[in-house]
């Protein structure tokens, strides 16, 4: 199963079974098309990056891809005039960098590709998060209950289960990413305030243990990882 | 509690209740209306009042993410991306940027791309 991104004199690496190298990938080429606008009737305002239609899309996911940008209703349809298309054309670029790179085996990443696969890897978050119907800290309850269950018995359970895989996956990448940033900004490594989904995993009980993994990783295969939020799990809680 | 950064310029009315106009020869009022004269002076004021960008809570993003797009996109300190990230998280949002209009949309599309959920308002008064 996938190891967590460690930090290496190469980059941040981490490593993929060929089953998760095909689920990576077939989510971002999902959410790449979700992303690709439709066809405009204008060729030129298509060119020019300006979108025909200013209204937020129906498609939920992706109205949370391309949320609503101000309050004033002048500014976000301003906004989504001339704006909407480059976010589109930036995280399609990042998720395609995810896709080349995860089915090339290439899973010890640059700062550039590490960048691109953080953001990729939050829009595969946010939409599976919007498919779950996760919207508020209650709904966070109800999908960590889903993640945790002993099997997985229906769709919803499975998508549960995939959404803190990637939480996981993207928590031990973005603290690898931070310790990176501790070094060159001249910070001192210390605690941070909030606890990651890998140490939550690490401190829980888990089914049966992967023996060949170093102890500080957790075992997501029979005890998915919760994919910790901007929210206090019950277990755990910040420091 | 968040703290907003305030521009050196200080807070400018975001209410204008007075039309300008400004002399035009003879050949100008030709192109321009004088409605559209006045109505020139009134946008480009109310570009330049400070507009504000607000990072929402949202249950999905990580607190790891979050604080890694404050230091690296708006080069804040380790400890202000802390303290602002968790302002979001117990308060429900943090501002993050005072200044012009432009600017205020160009952070928040770059904020939209990380998939933050963001908005940016006028300031009033």
């Amino acid at each position: 199963m996938a190891h967590a991104f460690k930090r290496t004199p190469d980059g941040y690496r981490a490593r993929f079974e060929p089953a998760e190298v095909q689920l990576i990938r077939d989510l971002a080429e999902d959410i790449i098309d979700l992303l690709t606008p439709a066809p405009s009737s204008d060729p030129l305002e298509a060119m020019l990056g300006i979108t025909e239609d200013t209204s937020a899309p129906s498609d939920p996911a992706l109205a949370r891809l391309l949320p609503v940008a101000s309050s004033s209703q002048e500014a976000a349809t301003e906004y989504r005039r001339y704006v909407d298309a480059d976010i589109r054309a930036h995280k399609i670029a990042n998720l395609r960098m995810l896709a080349t790179d995860i089915e090339a085996g290439r899973h010890t990443l640059d700062e550039t590709h590490a960048r691109a696969w953080a953001n990729a890897l939050g829009d595969i978050r946010l939409v599976l998060a919007e498919r779950l119907n996760l919207r508020t800290e209650t709904d966070n309850e109800r999908v960590n209950r889903l993640m945790s269950s002993e099997n997985i018995d229906n769709a919803e359970e499975y998508l549960a289960y995939v959404y803190g895989f990637f939480g996981w996956l993207q928590d031990t990448l973005m603290e690898s990413m931070l310790e990176s940033l501790d070094e060159e900004q001249g910070e001192e490594p210390g605690m941070r305030p909030w606890i990651s989904a890998a140490e939550e995993a690490a401190q829980e009980p888990v089914g049966a243990v992967d023996t060949s993994a170093p102890a500080t990783e957790p075992a997501p295969s029979e005890n998915p990882a919760p994919g910790s939020s901007t929210h206090d799990s019950p277990e755990g809680e910040t420091r | 509690m968040s703290r907003t950064h305030r521009t050196a310029a200080g807070a400018l009315k975001a209410e204008h209740s007075h039309t300008y106009t400004h002399p035009v020869s003879a050949q100008d009022t030709d192109t321009l209306t004088r409605e559209e004269q006045q109505v020139d002076f009134a946008q480009i004021l109310d570009a330049e009042s400070p507009w504000q960008v607000i990072v929402w809570n949202d249950p999905v993003n990580l607190m790891s993410y979050v604080a890694y797009i404050f230091r690296s996109y708006f080069g804040y300190s380790r400890a202000r991306a802390e303290e602002l990230m968790l302002a979001v998280h117990h308060n429900g949002k943090a501002i993050v940027f005072t200044g012009s209009k432009d600017e205020a949309q160009k952070h928040t599309s770059a904020l939209h791309g990380y998939g933050l959920m963001a908005t940016f308002e006028k300031m009033e008064g």
